[in-house]
């Protein structure tokens, strides 16, 4: 009986401890060969049959299918550049230059990646943005629309940004470092938000 | 003084027993939540995405089925987090025999992908590879294709072949919209791209055909005594 007991208080604790680990390493860890530009991450060479368990397993619990070599790359944010959240509540910035390609899109989506159910316009296209001379924009996601290029965003739930590039993969990290994509500031402006 | 020493000696020896008993515990313990752990980790993609698929190739289909309704997509989990972009899939049985994914969009930027399961890339191609404005996949599994090298089959012009292990997958159509107000007319071109099993034409392999000429030239005769070739096989339909 206290061998009974001594096996399955084992078995127990073993199926508990391993399978929250693993959803706790799927989930939170980041796969190797993730290509980070500030704020900004993607996977590299995601799908490719060399990738290991664990990534494989992210995508397969992402509920996704990840974008080939040939369908460019997708960059995801869930924090500003300085580290803070992006509070739906709040104002939030992207300024600077996607010099990466000349065709991308930009999606509001949840912290896990997944389309934000809003409705209305729920993301900008590269055609969308009205640049400065020197290529470089600023885009505005809030509540109210502003004198740069606005995405309206009214809802309350968490936010994820997607900046999804279509001209090809990369395969290495620019020359100009994080500038090479847009930075991330949280504003100060919006309902509740600076409490 | 003899009696407390071994009352102490049993009482130190039974926590001696006990730290060792929990050792054990501990280290069977953390081995098997480690087995636990790959084990959980290796079937995710088998759970994660077979679900879906199950769902999606309903038992009994015959041939490959496109999915291009957005509410249907939804419905499946089939989701992209990109507002811009619209998609068709083609989920697919390779044991139903080659299938064949063919599309035509008019928009600035749209690609094929075709996916494992678990959502893992087996190839993809984008517009700048269409051939007349269309770009046609032909997919089918190593042992398929040599089959259908050997008895001489003829592979549609300007067609890419990809090969996948696997014999169940998913096709993904993608068109960017440069406008959201387009999203509907890419909806219709989607719709319209087809996705079916890929029906070959077949040519008698180069050797065979040498070894007639060569026949016929040294001896006319010897076309009576040559065997009667076997029917040309035809993999892609046997298997069906």
């Amino acid at each position: 009986m206290a061998r009974l007991l001594w096996f399955l208080s084992v078995v127990l604790a073993a199926v508990i401890l391993g399978t929250a680990s693993a959803i706790f390493v799927v989930q939170t860890l980041r796969p190797t060969g993730m290509l980070k530009l500030g704020p900004w991450e993607a996977v590299q060479a995601v799908g490719d049959a060399s990738a290991n368990p664990y990534t494989h397993a992210l995508i397969a619990s992402s509920g996704q299918l990840p974008p080939g070599s040939a369908e460019g790359m997708r960059f995801v944010a869930v924090e500003a550049t300085d580290g803070s959240a992006l509070r739906p509540d709040c104002s939030i910035t992207l300024s600077g230059q996607v010099s990466l390609a000349r065709l991308w899109t930009l999606s509001l989506v949840t912290p896990a990646g997944r389309p934000l159910e809003l409705a209305g316009a729920r993301g900008m296209h590269a055609q969308d943005i009205v640049y400065h001379q020197d290529g470089s924009f600023d885009l505005t996601i809030g509540p109210r629309p502003q004198a740069t290029n606005t995405l309206l965003q009214g809802g309350m739930a968490p936010l994820g940004l997607v900046l999804h590039l279509y001209d090809g993969a990369i395969t290495s990290l620019p020359e100009e470092g994080a500038q090479a994509m847009p930075a991330i500031t949280v504003g100060t402006e919006g309902p509740g938000c600076g409490s | 003084m003899r009696i407390m020493n071994n009352s102490a000696g049993r009482k130190g020896q039974s926590q001696r027993s006990a730290m060792v008993s929990f050792g054990f515990w501990l280290v069977a313990m953390l081995a098997s939540a480690a087995l636990v752990h790959f084990l959980v980790v290796l079937t995710l993609p088998i759970i994660g995405r077979g679900v879906l698929v199950e769902q999606v190739l309903a038992p009994g289909d015959e041939g490959p089925v496109l999915y291009s309704d957005p509410q249907v997509l939804e419905q499946l989990g089939f989701r992209y987090s990109d507002a811009r972009q619209d998609s068709a899939y083609c989920a697919f049985d390779l044991r139903d025999g080659a299938v064949r994914v063919s599309g035509e969009l008019d928009v600035p930027f749209w690609s094929l992908s075709v996916h494992t399961l678990s959502g893992l890339v087996v190839g993809s191609v984008n517009h700048r590879a269409a051939s007349g404005g269309q770009l046609a996949l032909v997919v089918m599994t190593p042992q398929l294709g040599r089959e259908l090298s050997e008895a001489g089959a003829v592979v549609p012009p300007d067609t890419l072949v990809v090969v996948m292990n696997q014999p169940v997958g998913i096709v993904r159509i993608s068109g960017l919209a440069s406008y959201g107000a387009l999203r509907p007319a890419l909806q219709e071109q989607l719709a319209e791209t087809t996705c079916e099993v890929q029906r070959f034409s077949f040519v008698a392999p180069q050797s065979q055909v040498n070894q007639q000429l060569t026949a016929e030239e040294e001896d006319p005769d010897s076309r009576q005594s040559m065997p009667i070739p076997s029917p040309t096989p035809r993999p892609d339909l046997d298997q069906q």
